[in-house]
């Protein structure tokens, strides 16, 4: 691992010594501060998906595993149409959902940070506490919500808006959609208030004090700044949009399936895991690509 | 006050009003779900769903008499606690250095940190489990308290970060090279800096490790998360009880949240007088 | 740089022996059991939901001295990944009697000596024929409980005369009124039952893809594919789904007559598919005398009628249990119709060519 300190100011030669020994200190900083994260996720994350890595150039044969090397599984990923329509699916599902929460999100954390005053950790709260009821619940619940015989369908037909109730409102992809910008809002929420959070109302009033009119202000001052919050949370919402499971089976009905559904088929029903491992791989191959291009935008201006 | 500024002051209030009612659209949003879960956790019928049948409280008498349930929930709150806590405190540092350093490798250290939420949650199970055959003893909650803190890790280094990152340089050079003094300039200068993105994080962080089911029952042994149990009835039909103990949740973390809020601006206040 | 370099002889010392652990499926050098005379434990059961009675786990106890640890899965899959990965020692293992030669043939189950467990004496008929519960010529586990699989019905919506044609599943009356469970084999077999095969645990190649074909033509009429029991009944009790197929037929119906929906269970005329489930004893045990009285008594009536009676109410293998239970709960879980179901089904066998049923079952998904 090599690792740069920050910009040495060397000119000095009587200061070269001192340097030196800062530098050194730098970088013992930096090692020391991420070596608790890096060795964690490691451990934790690398390795097992080390050891499913090698999986994934496996077999099963019989129910046994067949430890001869052969890149079949990674074969079939790219000749069996069902991966493809999956991952379609969960990359259509994912991308609406990331800009809906960012749109949702957005001026609900402008608003926390800037205008509850004091009451805006109590806010912050109340944004996370639905989701300390069980998934399930709210998963139940929203189908009490959408269900042919559900809240709002039966409040349509009293209200005589509609004659017949939708159906296409629970167990569809529009039932997936709406489970998961309800699950991923908090994520958007969060990031995005500890970013607003640090934009000085001074700096703002700056900005209107040279006459910028507000709307001027807030997409040269405030956004800027909220941007990292708010790339954050899209590659949260983005990233999680795209494993998703629980959400969409509980949902979406099992009529079409995301991606995450067809991996889990792998293991359950053909006991698959060289399979099951090579999607993963792959997924997560494509993700790492896409962060790889994403984190250039949020970069720290102190690096350059 | 120039006539000016009135126009717009007055544009600015509206602005606010405008800002305060789509916030309130959206808090109903995430609360509509919560109202029917309640809704059903106080009528009769066994088995949730319109039309309701009649007023009753039974299923919390149930849910307090169900050991499984209140275990579960306490169990679940002891460990989503340690993880939340761990994930924080193994994310800051790495945090502070990829915002404030110049780090080659951050893009390769930030995947890493990053891809264990893309990994679909039985491929993480799998995998952990696989791993722990090195370790069986730790199967059980130290294997689920390290499950969660892997899968919240990624949220706490990627906010804190995101924080972390607006701040002005000297601010950092002061914190990090003021030589003998790294944990009060920590204490003192970071940690109130990065507060609002700590408590961000930690919420987070509690919130997912608290309502996770896939990982924790591959790793979980013979351990019972509140999850584990509610996922363990699915196959019958959920019990109202389940309402219910999910009513008081809400209605204990609300109350107790409005109360220290309450506290908190009357202590300011009396700081002031 | 030296960072890496510390990491590299780390990984290079240790990766050999701990891959090897790790990723290895079955040790095979590991003796198949210990203690199978002295009872032993605690031992650990791996099973379906229903076997954490604490009444069911406390009479063991009394009955043996031994602990029973019990963690719940809601699948088959489930419960061959978890002993598969090996890492909790389990002794008992619950799978449905179709998964006994998945676990057998990955050399995770031990074959077993019907003269052991007497109680198999005392089951209902059909499950004193043990073929379903054979691998390779032996025995692999004892039947607990059991279910019916057929079109469980809103009788305000359906009339039983109209059920009793299975062909009203594809009636275009039913659209979007169906709810079934990601059950590969159930459905493909039931299909390819009503299509006329008397066998259809052969069915393979062209009559296969006849099976699929005429799956996929049911698709329209399916509400929803759920991953779990709990939600068919949930849509069939909220009128999201007027008919339920397969699914457990029995159970589903008993739970939504409770809840007060007017449902009926009806056996087509092209006959019903029965499921049971399982217990059986992982290799490796380190308590077999101990998971053997375990055996024993879960299948026993006085136990088996706990368990009927218990959280989730379905129906159970041994006769004996009619001892136990009140002629109102007999009743009530359909046992007094055991007569008439053999008569109108057929038990539910694993296909012979699985992967071939998988992949239908994937096209019929995708479809």
């Amino acid at each position: 691992m090599t690792i740069a300190d920050g910009p040495m100011d060397g000119s000095a030669t009587a200061a070269a010594g001192a340097a030196a020994a800062s530098a050194r200190r730098a970088r013992r900083q930096t090692i020391g501060g991420l070596l608790p994260i890096v060795a964690w996720q490691t451990l934790f994350f690398a390795v097992p998906m080390g050891i499913l890595f090698v999986y994934s150039f496996w077999t099963m044969k019989d129910y046994r595993l067949d430890t001869t090397v052969t890149l079949a599984n990674y074969v079939r990923i790219f000749t069996n149409p069902i991966y493809l329509k999956g991952f379609l699916l969960s990359l259509q599902v994912a991308l609406f959902v990331t800009v809906v929460c960012g749109v949702l999100a957005f001026p609900v954390a402008y608003f926390i940070a800037k205008k509850a005053g004091r009451w805006r950790v109590l806010l912050l709260i109340m944004v996370i506490l639905p989701f300390w009821v069980s998934l399930i619940m709210r998963a139940f619940a929203w189908r009490l919500l959408l269900g042919e015989r559900g809240v709002i369908n039966q409040g349509l037909e009293l209200t005589g808006l509609i004659d017949a109730p939708f159906s296409f409102l629970l167990y569809s992809p529009t039932a997936i959609v709406i489970g998961l910008i309800y699950a991923y809002l908090p994520l958007y929420v969060l990031p995005l208030y500890a970013s607003i959070d640090k934009v000085r109302d001074s700096w703002i009033a700056a900005a209107q004090d040279l006459n910028a009119t507000p709307m001027r202000a807030f997409w040269e001052v405030t956004f800027p700044l909220a941007f990292p919050g708010l790339m954050v949370g899209a590659v949260f919402c983005f990233i999680f949009g795209l494993g998703e499971y629980v959400v969409p089976a509980l949902l979406g009905g099992g009529k079409s399936l995301v991606i995450a559904q067809v991996i889990r088929m792998e293991f359950e029903l053909r006991q698959n895991w060289p399979g099951g491992a090579a999607i993963s791989m792959v997924l997560m191959a494509f993700i790492i690509a896409l962060l790889a291009l994403t984190l250039r935008w949020i970069r720290p201006e102190v690096a350059r | 006050m120039t006539a000016a500024d009135v126009p717009m002051r007055r544009h600015g209030r509206a602005a606010t009003r405008a800002l305060a009612f789509y916030a309130g659209l959206v808090f109903a949003f995430l609360y509509l779900p919560i109202a029917v879960i309640v809704l059903f956790a106080f009528d009769d019928k066994t088995v949730p769903g319109l039309p309701m049948a009649g007023f009753t409280t039974q299923w919390f008498a149930r849910a307090f008499a169900d050991g499984e349930l209140v275990g579960g929930l306490a169990t679940s709150v002891r460990l989503a606690l340690c993880s939340a806590v761990l994930a924080t405190a193994i994310a800051m540092p790495g945090a502070m250095v990829l915002a404030w350093r110049d780090v080659k490798v951050r893009t390769v250290v930030m995947c890493l940190v990053l891809a264990p939420i893309v990994v679909p949650q039985i491929v993480i199970g799998l995998g952990l489990i696989l791993l722990f055959r090195a370790a069986p003893g730790l199967i059980g909650e130290p294997a689920i308290i390290i499950a969660h803190t892997t899968l919240t890790a990624c949220y706490a280094t990627m906010i804190l970060y995101s924080r972390l990152l607006g701040f002005k340089r000297s601010y950092i050079e002061a914190a990090m090279d003021l030589g003998a003094s790294d944990v009060r300039v920590f204490v003192e200068i970071i940690l109130p800096l990065a507060a609002p993105a700590l408590v961000a994080v930690l919420l987070l962080a509690f919130t997912d490790a608290f309502g996770e089911y896939i990982v924790a029952w591959f790793v979980a042994g013979f351990t019972k998360t509140l999850p584990i149990v509610i996922w363990g009835s699915m196959r019958g039909v959920l019990s109202p009880a389940v309402n219910a103990i999910s009513a008081v949740i809400i209605a204990v973390s609300l109350a107790l949240s409005v109360a220290a809020q309450i506290w908190i601006i009357r202590q300011t206040r009396a700081g002031r007088a | 740089m030296r960072l890496h370099t510390r990491r590299d002889v780390l990984r290079h010392a240790g990766s050999a022996a701990m891959f090897a652990a790790i990723a290895s499926q079955v040790d095979f050098t590991r003796p198949a059991f210990a203690n199978d005379k002295k009872l032993t434990g605690p031992i650990n059961v791996l099973a379906w939901t229903g076997y954490d009675d604490p009444e069911l786990i406390k009479g063991f106890k009394e009955l043996t001295g031994v602990d029973v640890n019990v963690k719940e899965a809601q699948s088959n899959s489930d419960q061959l990944s978890l002993i598969r990965a090996g890492t909790t020692k389990f002794d008992i293992v619950n799978p449905d009697a179709v998964w006994t030669t998945k676990f057998a043939q990955s050399g995770l189950t031990l074959p077993l000596d019907p003269a052991d467990i007497p109680s198999l004496g005392e089951m209902f008929a059909p499950f004193r024929d043990l073929s379903d519960i054979q691998y390779d010529g032996k025995m692999y586990g004892a039947p607990t409980r059991f279910g019916m699989n057929g079109i469980v019905h809103d009788l305000d919506k359906l009339s039983a005369a109209d059920a009793a044609d299975a062909n009203v599943l594809w009636d275009a009356k039913l659209k979007d009124r169906i709810s079934i469970v990601n059950w590969a084999e159930l459905y493909i077999l039931m299909t390819a039952l009503w299509q006329g095969n008397p066998k259809p645990e052969t069915v393979v190649g062209p009559e296969l893809e006849a099976t699929i074909a005429r799956l996929v033509e049911v698709k329209p009429n399916l509400r929803a594919i759920h991953d779990d029991l709990g939600s068919v009944k949930s849509d069939l009790i909220n009128g999201d789904a007027w008919v339920v197929w397969g699914a457990s037929s029995d159970n589903v119906a008993r739970v939504a007559r409770e809840a007060g929906k007017n449902v009926a269970l009806t056996l087509p005329k092209q006959k019903g598919v029965m499921w049971m489930e399982t217990l059986q004893i992982v290799h490796g045990t380190e308590h077999l005398a101990s998971a053997m009285a375990y055996i024993n008594y879960m299948t026993s009536a006085k136990a088996l009628s706990i368990m009927a009676w218990g959280k989730e109410q379905f129906a159970v293998t041994n006769a004996g249990v009619s001892k136990y239970l009140t002629a109102e709960q007999y009743k009530l879980l359909d046992l007094d119709k055991i007569d008439e179901w053999f008569a109108n089904s057929i038990m539910g066998k694993a296909p012979d060519d699985e992967k071939a049923w998988a992949d239908a079952w994937e096209q019929f998904k995708a479809a």
